[in-house]
């Protein structure tokens, strides 16, 4: 056991260090901070002090997550395909490190990575926030907290994405359930409304596309679990069971997509 | 497609594995080193599955045009192989200090790897393959691609792993490599193996079978020289005549008539093939068409600038 943690780690480490050295990195990192001071802009024309604060804290909030999606996505992607197109992963296979334990390397050290960036773009967040004026609650770093579980989970379906598909194919079909992702309570809701409109009687097709909206709805990711933003820009006190429901649905969730993956890639062959 | 491969490989040898573009070379030294699983049927390296974790232990492989982590250093990369076989700091730092300063490399060790020629890279590779100090090493096409200076350098390093006791199995389209350094050949065509054994063995059956004399006479060559047991003609490379014998007697009674009949000898030469030469011929063509003289010079030439 203590083996499989060091080989794990080592490989974690490794990537870690492989993805800071990235330049896209930085890129996507100074194009957050960029846009989180742009937020100004838009405080500017408000009139209310305490709404100006409110826009600042939701756009800066938004900017972290969507270019930490877009970081996760593409790193994400572009980790296992890009091992075996450069064929990195033949001096490494051929030691004694599973395929598993490579899998659970590689997302251990994005997870990493996007903690990184996280801390960098949230600490940015923070101290410009409170040099215009903002205070520093509790919410607003719980809602950087579930930012990066958020995160990490999507790291985790483009993780998949990139053991069964090619990088772009990977990005496209991982943003789209990014996307979906965000929305699964909206499939339940079409649910209601399509039994609605057929006024109690509900035919074949119907239920079919109720039992593919129910199994959508379980299959996807529900990533408005992670969503603080309005509550943090608001100074709205979430409870703690709400964090703890949310950090175990995402750890039960990036373990069954860490499971797919490397049982997906445990069976290729190279 | 590999189809039924049987082969074994002894310590302080080197097996040179040798097969067409496709014939499933890069496929097997896969297979051995643990990376992918055959079908059906049983692999062994000491005795133990290279699927177990422990077997690999003592397996080094050098992939074919090996890559790197590109923004690694070399001293990095070796850091992070040495975790991976659980060697603890000092020793790895031992060891990537020691191999890297034989492969000529120590003065790169702290610069990134996508600045590195395709020699550095094979280099580096080989001492990767050797970090941790591996019983059996895999090399696919260590040779291909490199500079005269860098295939002695590498040929050397080789060299020198065997005669530290390891069992090397050695894939390679440079044929004139293989001839020099392995011991053992194996022989990969259509998926299966068509020769296996000793190098000397093999080279005894394509070498001196006959011998090609060539020698300065009159216009119209004497009965006891045209009777002899040969085929004479007059010669298209040069002036005088041409003949070839089968045996070393029948050379012997061929000089001494010509000594007789005081004819000037030009040249008393064994034919036969290199390994090169042979393999072209025999496998070269790969619509199974034999290749014959320059065609096999030129097709040689085709083969390794591919590579």
């Amino acid at each position: 056991m203590k083996s499989k943690v060091i080989r794990t780690l080592a490989i974690a480490e490794n990537t870690i260090r492989e993805s800071l050295r990235n330049r896209i990195v930085y890129a996507l990192l100074g194009t957050t901070a960029l846009v989180m001071c742009l937020s100004l802009v838009l405080g500017w024309v408000t009139v209310e002090a305490e709404d100006k604060l409110r826009i600042v804290a939701n756009l800066c909030l938004s900017a972290i997550v969507l270019f930490g999606t877009i970081a996760s996505i593409f790193l994400g992607t572009n980790l296992i395909y890009q091992e075996v197109q450069q064929r990195t992963i033949y001096t490494l296979l051929a030691r004694p490190l599973s395929r598993g334990e490579f899998i659970a390397g590689k997302y251990l050290g994005l997870i990493a990575v996007n903690g990184i960036c996280l801390l960098a773009t949230g600490s940015f967040f923070l101290v410009f926030f409170m040099l215009n004026g903002g205070e520093i609650t509790l919410t607003l770093v719980e809602a950087l907290y579930m930012t990066f579980i958020e995160l990490s989970v999507v790291t985790g379906i483009a993780l998949l994405f990139s053991v069964v598909a090619h990088p772009i194919e990977g990005a496209v079909f991982a943003f789209v359930v990014t996307m979906v992702g965000h929305s699964t309570g909206d499939l339940i809701t079409l649910g209601e409304e399509i039994v609605a409109r057929e006024k109690g009687e509900v035919g074949l097709f119907t239920t079919l596309t109720l039992k593919l909206l129910d199994l959508l709805y379980i299959v996807l990711p529900n990533l408005s679990n992670f969503n603080l933003r309005t509550e943090a820009a608001a100074n709205l006190a979430v409870p703690t069971s709400f964090l703890g429901q949310s950090t175990l649905y995402a750890m039960v969730y990036m373990l069954i997509l860490y499971l797919l993956a490397s049982w997906s890639f445990s069976r290729k062959m190279l | 497609m590999l189809k039924s491969i049987s082969f074994t490989t002894e310590e302080n040898t080197i097996t040179g594995y040798l097969g067409v573009n496709g014939a499933g070379k890069t496929s097997t030294i896969k297979l051995v080193a643990g990376i992918n699983r055959p079908n059906s049927g049983e692999i062994t390296v000491n005795g133990e599955s290279p699927y177990e974790n422990d077997t690999r232990h003592n397996i080094g492989y050098l992939p074919e045009n090996p890559y790197f982590y590109e923004y690694l250093t070399p001293r990095e990369a070796l850091d992070l192989y040495g975790k991976l076989h659980e060697m603890d700091r000092d020793l790895r730092q031992k060891r990537a200090e020691e191999l890297l300063d034989r492969a000529d490399m120590l003065r790169y060790a702290d610069q990134q790897v996508r600045g590195f020629s395709k020699g550095m890279r094979q280099r580096l590779g080989l001492v990767q393959a050797l970090i941790h100090d591996p019983k059996l090493l895999l090399l696919d096409e260590p040779l291909t691609g490199l500079d005269p200076m860098g295939r002695l350098l590498l040929r050397d390093l080789i060299l020198s792993e065997k005669s530290n006791g390891r069992s090397i199995f050695f894939s390679s389209h440079v044929l004139s490599d293989v001839e020099a350094i392995c011991d053992n050949l194996i022989i990969l065509n259509g998926g299966q193996i068509a020769f296996a054994g000793a190098q000397s063995e093999l080279l005894g059956q394509i070498k001196s079978k006959a011998t090609r004399i060539r020698f300065l006479g009159p216009e119209s060559l004497p009965e006891s020289i045209q009777n002899l047991p040969w085929s004479v003609k007059p010669s298209k490379a040069s002036r005088g005549f041409e003949g070839q014998v089968s045996t070393v007697e029948e050379g012997q009674k061929v000089l001494a008539a010509l000594h007789k009949e005081e004819m000037t000898v030009l040249t008393f030469q064994a034919t036969g093939l290199s390994l090169e030469e042979y393999f072209l011929k025999t496998f070269g063509d790969h619509q199974g068409k034999a290749l014959e003289g320059k065609d096999a010079v030129k097709e040689s030439a085709l083969v390794e600038d591919k590579s």
